[in-house]
């Protein structure tokens, strides 16, 4: 039961974090879908399956958060690189914004106690 | 260049396979760009890998991508993938039923289902669409059902980019009847509530109308049953095409397959021609406000 609670809750909280870490991974920098993953996988618990980074990508491009261009690469099919628009470098900027008034609040809150 | 065992390569197609069947019928994906995308990170994943690279290396990149179900974890459904993915359970709950008939009959049904699992899934959803189609001429209701199946199958092939090719003809006899039959009916409804009220008028009353009207008695009725008519049907078909002006993808989504060829400029021309006939008619309005108000008085 407490797992359960404890799983569910770890999930609802990567979903949203998720997208927060595919935009930091691409600030000021150009990757590829590979390389973003990777990347994302070194936060520890941050990326259960690697497939799920990739419809976030895909959506961020629709809504015009970041751009795409194609390399050909010798080890493989053409790699999609992709960037930041100055739409995504502006939601970015938010999204840090509002997570790190969140992780303060909660810090805050936690240490209220101790002090 | 990286190189697969062939076991390796079948099992990266079925892999792909798998997610092309997935992301079928979500709106906004493109299952060819999803294929790249995998492809591009097996390979990506395998760069240093020892060559060829064996089907256990290859299942360990794609057991840490996920199951084909995680390309769409959060993509809406596009309402005629939902359909099909619905009927899917009732298709299995038949063949148990099937499996449960005695003798020959269960022989017969075995073999068929058996060719029906054999098919691919878009040309499962075809045959499943032509045979509720052919049952529906002993129980009508089924027809409804072979059309939705129809619209998942060509939903289906237009969300990979396919063509249906030979599929049509399984398909487009649900499809076409029912379309046409609800294009019919949408069109031509008003001329139903138009011959209502032409019987409205009292039989006593036919010989004065029909000399305000300046026809025979007998002509009444049918004058006015198509006076109204004419004007009803000008109406709606103004209202219908206005809307389909503004909205020119509606046709396309009533009426498939050929609905989609309907275009602006088409419900441009249907609109000023109906607008045309209702003005006409309307400037023949007063001869038919005083029948009414002779109709109303005297009743």
């Amino acid at each position: 039961m407490e797992s359960d609670f404890f799983d569910n809750w770890t999930t609802q909280l990567r979903k949203g974090i998720l997208e927060l870490g595919v935009l930091a991974a691409l600030r000021g920098r150009r990757l590829y879908g590979y390389d973003i993953v990777k990347r994302l996988g070194d936060i520890p618990g941050l990326v259960i399956g690697e497939g799920t980074v990739y419809p976030i990508l895909s959506r961020f491009r629709r809504d015009g958060l970041v751009t795409t261009t194609l390399v050909e690469s010798n080890e493989g099919p053409a790699r999609k690189y992709y960037e930041l628009t100055p739409l995504g470098r502006r939601e970015l900027v938010r999204m840090r914004g509002s997570w790190r008034a969140v992780r303060d609040g909660i810090d805050s809150l936690a240490s209220e106690v101790d002090s | 260049m990286i190189r697969l065992t062939p076991e390796a390569q079948v099992y990266l197609d079925d892999y792909l396979s798998d997610v092309r069947s997935a992301v079928a019928g979500h709106a906004g994906i493109s299952p060819s760009e999803i294929k790249e995308d995998v492809r591009a990170h097996v390979f990506a994943a395998l760069e240093n890998a020892e060559l060829p690279v064996s089907a256990a290396q290859l299942a360990a990149v794609l057991d840490r991508l996920g199951p084909p179900s995680m390309w769409v974890s959060d993509e809406p459904r596009s309402i005629w993938k939902y359909l099909a993915d619905r009927l899917k359970p009732v298709g299995h709950k038949a063949v148990e039923q099937i499996k449960a008939l005695p003798g020959e009959a269960y022989q017969a049904g075995r073999g068929l289902a058996a060719r029906v699992r054999g098919l691919s899934h878009d040309w499962r959803l075809a045959y499943v669409a032509l045979g509720l189609f052919v049952v529906g001429m002993v129980f009508p209701p089924l027809w409804i059902a072979a059309y939705f199946v129809a619209r998942a199958d060509v939903a289906l092939a237009r969300e990979r980019g396919e063509l249906l090719g030979a599929r049509r003809w399984l398909v487009y006899p649900p499809l076409v009847i029912i379309s046409v039959a609800l294009f019919l009916a949408l069109a031509a409804w008003p001329i139903a509530p138009a011959v209502g009220l032409s019987h409205e008028i009292p039989r006593s009353l036919k010989s004065d109308v029909a000399d305000m009207m300046h026809v025979s008695p007998k002509a009444v009725q049918p004058v006015a049953a198509t006076y109204l008519a004419v004007g009803t049907v000008s109406l709606w078909w103004t209202i219908a095409s206005l809307v389909v002006v503004r909205y020119p993808g509606l046709p396309g989504v009533l009426f498939p397959p050929f609905g989609s060829k309907i275009r602006r400029i088409d419900a441009t021309i249907v609109l000023l021609l109906s607008a045309t006939v209702f003005v006409c008619w309307l400037s023949r309005a007063d001869t038919a406000w005083q029948v009414t108000q002779e109709v109303l008085r005297r009743l």
